[in-house]
């Protein structure tokens, strides 16, 4: 298979934009549409700051990458969540994420949760009944909750996530088939600032996960392959290989499904869910001083008061 | 001779002198879900694997 471009060979195919490019033009296909991207939805500016939320993994290291290449002022933020084991997962993530920073000249933040609230992911979950057996729910309020409080304590203008089009695509179906309308209605490209909240972003939204693993090893990336332990059997890498089965027999589909969303919800065909400022406004965490739904603690300061 | 195909910790051996999508789809494996490399170069699904070759196959599916 030839390059489309330059007619040398091929060294990433994909059908679903009837495209063939070798192993110059796909990393120059690739920055070019997160620019693209980034315009598209007005996720951010060159003079603005912004905090990229890096695991070490392939999507995070490929976008801070690109961003660095495209003249972006960003910072990373590393949540060391103490997933360690037989693994060492949480340590080589988070020391795979540095080296990526050094070699770059990068200023990356490494957050340690137990170093500062005194319990790491996997105790938090088996203290608590809301894990059951894994602690994923506790894992992603806490990730939630302290990007959002680095972003507002730094003074970013927003935060990053690299999210491809597969970890949407997997979420937006678990959402559909469980008609969780609250979280349907919330699922964007960009989600705007309001009160206590930063705004946040996914310029990776619209590219394949084998894209931007293609573009790490282009690239000569060292990311961490090792997946997180409590990954095994989660729902989310279930509805990943269903999505990857219906792909298989049609180019594009998991494309068109997620775009066909989007469109839906410009159309508003479901009601865009965010909180209103002068919600917000009405309650604020006792402890943190963060806007809440409840009376009191807010869910994460909740989480860690034994 | 027969190719070598490494995914994660294992290696398969298989019969070689045909394209790699065919490679895949004997082995039921979704093209979606993993890259092939040999020599340090990715593999498109019409790319041949000869006997004798090594080819790793990365996952790309992630998340939790």
């Amino acid at each position: 298979m030839k390059c489309t471009k330059c007619g040398q060979k091929a060294v990433m195919h994909m059908e679903h934009h009837n495209l063939a490019l070798c192993q110059d033009h796909f990393p120059d296909w690739m920055r070019t549409q997160t620019a693209h991207i980034i315009k598209k939805y007005s996720m951010f500016r060159h003079e603005e700051r912004l905090l990229l939320a890096v695991s070490g993994g392939k999507d995070s290291l490929a976008l801070w990458d690109i961003l660095w290449k495209l003249g972006y002022q960003v910072d990373g933020i590393y949540l060391d969540l103490g997933i360690n084991g037989e693994t060492n997962y949480s340590a080589i993530s988070g020391e795979t994420a540095q080296t990526f920073a050094n070699e770059r000249g990068l200023r990356l933040t490494t957050i340690n949760v137990k170093a500062r609230y005194g319990e790491s992911i996997p105790e938090l979950g088996s203290r608590t009944k809301r894990g059951h057996q894994k602690p994923c729910s506790q894992c992603g309020l806490v990730k939630r909750y302290l990007l959002n409080k680095e972003a507002l304590d730094g003074k970013y203008d927003a935060i990053l996530t690299a999210h491809n089009l597969d970890d949407e695509a997997a979420f937006l179906f678990s959402n559909l088939t469980h008609w969780n309308m609250q979280y349907l209605g919330r699922q964007y490209p960009l989600l705007p600032a309001t009160t206590g909240f930063v705004r946040k972003v996914k310029p990776f939204c619209m590219f394949y996960e084998r894209e931007t693993t293609a573009y790490a090893l282009l690239c000569g990336i060292q990311y961490i392959y090792t997946e997180c332990p409590y990954a095994k059997g989660s729902k989310q890498l279930r509805n990943k290989i269903y999505l990857n089965m219906l792909e298989d027999e049609q180019a594009g589909f998991k494309s068109q499904f997620y775009a066909g969303y989007l469109r839906a919800l410009d159309a508003g065909t479901f009601p865009r869910s965010q909180e209103s400022p002068e919600m917000l406004e009405q309650k604020r965490c006792t402890q943190c001083g963060q806007p809440t739904s409840s009376n009191g603690l807010c869910t994460f300061c909740r989480l860690f008061t034994r | 001779m027969l190719a070598t195909l490494k995914i994660r910790e294992k290696e398969i051996h298989i019969r070689g002198n045909r394209p790699l999508y065919r490679i895949m789809e004997d082995l039921q494996l979704s093209p979606q879900a993993y890259l092939a490399v040999r020599d340090g170069v990715l593999l498109t699904g019409d790319d041949r694997i000869q006997e004798g070759d090594v080819v790793e196959l990365i996952a790309v599916v992630s998340g939790g």
